[in-house]
């Protein structure tokens, strides 16, 4: 009797797929009748530097459009009294190569809305690191010019496809909110190589993309009094490369008889990795009307690199902003301060400053091996560095708004936002970086 | 000139009139009564149902003075404020505004769309209708 092969079956590996998949078929069998809203949002952007090297990855003397422009669509589709579906994508710079714009799907999900108090999501969403999370390509919904990347940029991604569930406890006058999630995403990491390494199989000077998946959970608690709000989060993410690689936790010094050492960049047993590297991540903000038409927010966020310390990426950041309502205007003025680890950013200071001179007792050339030192530096994603904002928001209509901000970056030991020039390094320096911006939804 | 203003006066009386006139609440005959904190949740998406009711609510369009009056009297907003309430709170995915009907089809489409919440000049009642909330006016309390 012969058997005919049968068609491999894809097994949704994780609880929230087959959740996903439930509540998919839940969906299937509800008689819909779909509302369409469709709506649109976007910015137009400048932003120029007094510098003559990049700052996050586009500001320089020459200025760009690049670092705020964006367009993005939204679409809202109610299926009967409980579920809708939303999806929203944008055209932006590209987060996963140099030069040319993707358009990314930032949402698709369907909403499950059974009660006043109970709504929940599966799909692509946003996970609710930080106050602005949610709305963040929307500048019409906020003051400033660019939201303090020294927060905001603690998950390279703010994306993940999954569940979420957020129940309301309207306890009067205070609103309690409970936002948790479960999910997992691919995109692509960015690190910047200050000189041509291709010398030992490294990589040319530019920006290397790498593609990458985080899996993630977590959940945010929001309190809410008419308009004034305070959150706190806890989140775990796990960080893997989909091009087989792992992570470097450390670069072991390697001591030689002359009494100099270096430190071992190249792949070798030698040198300890991991598979995931895991995060935890906690965050708390809040924003306030303080009399007087003033708000104070701030947030702050710890990302604990959990079992790759000295590998970088963890850190401790935050910003405190005052806003003033005038009407039309909405001048305002933030400090903002991200800062790595003792541990990372020693090794970094470390391997970045090691030098060998020409011996016997080196295993390759000395030129090579100080480049390799340099390469090891590049490779660990870490920073310290401040800003001063001040600037100012014009609604025009509740659609439409104009920003205008001068910003002066503080750069101490290093930052991963700037784009050293080649063999240079960029610290004890301040960047200047003038915004004008033009947000609008329709 | 005293003619000229008597008639002025006569043609400002039904505008003054409709300034002052309150909006009542009006639903559809499936909606129960409610109060004005309800009102306040179903129109900025933070009530969907009430007793197991779905409800629409409907609003006027964007600068309507029945919308004025109501976001005035209810919400205690101006129509800027709500429009910016809700684009925030679409674009952190939480829904869409309510439904905007002309204010010649509101008191028909909450009539014939059930679980529909609307709002009408007092004037504009007609028998039967549904009152689930009449809010006095200042100029009633003066």
């Amino acid at each position: 009797m012969r058997s005919f092969p049968q068609a491999p079956q894809r097994r949704l590996k994780r609880p929230w797929q087959r959740l996903i998949a439930v509540f998919g078929a839940g969906l299937v069998c509800t008689p819909v009748l779909a509302q369409v809203s469709v709506s649109g949002f976007g910015t137009l952007g400048y932003a120029q530097s007094d510098r003559s090297f990049r700052y996050q990855r586009f500001v320089d003397d020459d200025g760009t459009f690049n670092r705020d422009t964006l367009i993005g669509a939204q679409a809202d589709i109610r299926l009967g009294e409980q579920f809708s579906l939303v999806a929203q994508a944008k055209l932006a710079p590209s987060l996963k190569r140099n030069n040319p714009w993707d358009t990314t799907l930032t949402w698709a999900f369907l909403a499950w809305r059974p009660t006043n108090d109970l709504l929940l999501r599966a799909g692509r969403f946003r996970v609710p690191y930080y106050l602005n999370s949610a709305n963040l390509d929307v500048g019409v919904t906020y003051d400033p010019a660019q939201l303090p990347q020294e927060l905001y940029s603690i998950s390279p991604t703010n994306e993940t496809t999954g569940i979420s569930l957020s129940h309301t406890w309207e306890t009067a006058p205070v609103d309690i909110a409970l936002d948790a999630y479960w999910g997992s995403a691919n995109f692509f990491g960015s690190i910047f190589f200050r000189d041509d390494y291709r010398a030992f199989g490294g990589p040319d000077r530019g920006r290397t993309f790498i593609p990458l998946e985080i899996d993630s959970r977590g959940f945010a608690l929001t309190f809410t009094r008419s308009e004034d709000i305070l959150r706190l989060g806890f989140h775990h993410a796990g960080v893997m490369r989909r091009d087989g690689g792992e992570w470097t936790k450390d670069f072991p010094l390697i001591n030689l008889p002359d009494g100099q050492s270096f430190y071992l960049a190249s792949q070798s047993p030698l040198v300890p990795t991991v598979r995931e590297i895991r995060f935890s991540i906690l965050t708390a903000g809040f924003d306030i009307g303080i009399g007087r038409n003033l708000r104070l927010a701030g947030e702050f966020a710890r990302r604990t690199n959990v079992n790759a310390p000295r590998g970088g990426a963890d850190t401790r950041g935050g910003y405190l902003a005052l806003r003033y309502d005038a009407g039309s205007w909405h001048p305002y003025v933030s400090i903002a301060r991200l800062l790595s680890n003792d541990p990372s950013l020693g090794l970094f200071e470390a391997v970045n400053s090691n030098r060998v001179v020409p011996s016997p007792f080196l295993p390759a050339p000395a030129s090579l091996i100080n480049a390799s030192q340099r390469f090891a530096a590049d490779r660990l994603v870490v920073y310290d560095q401040s800003t001063l904002a001040i600037g100012t928001s014009y609604i025009l209509s509740p659609t439409q708004k104009l920003k205008f901000e001068w910003a002066t970056t503080h750069v101490g030991k290093v930052s991963s936002f700037v784009d050293a020039p080649e063999g240079g390094n960029v610290r004890d320096r301040n960047i200047h970086v003038l915004s004008a911006s033009y947000n609008f939804t329709f | 000139m005293k003619r000229f203003l008597a008639c002025l006066a006569v043609w400002l009386l039904p505008l003054h009139a409709a300034l002052a006139e309150g909006m009542v609440i009006v639903a559809h005959p499936s909606v129960p009564r409610m109060d004005q904190a309800t009102v306040q949740r179903v129109y900025t998406g933070r009530v969907i149902e009430i007793g197991g009711v779905s409800v629409v609510p409907l609003n006027a369009p964007p600068g309507h003075p029945d919308r004025t009056r109501f976001l005035r009297d209810y919400l205690q907003q101006d129509d800027e404020k709500y429009i910016g309430y809700w684009t925030v709170r679409r674009y952190i995915g939480k829904g869409t505004p309510p439904r905007e009907v002309n204010s010649g089809e509101m008191a028909s489409t909450i009539q014939t769309t059930p679980g529909a919440i609307g709002y009408l000049p007092e004037s504009e009642l007609r028998p039967g209708m549904n009152v689930i909330l009449r809010r006095p006016t200042e100029e009633a309390h003066r």
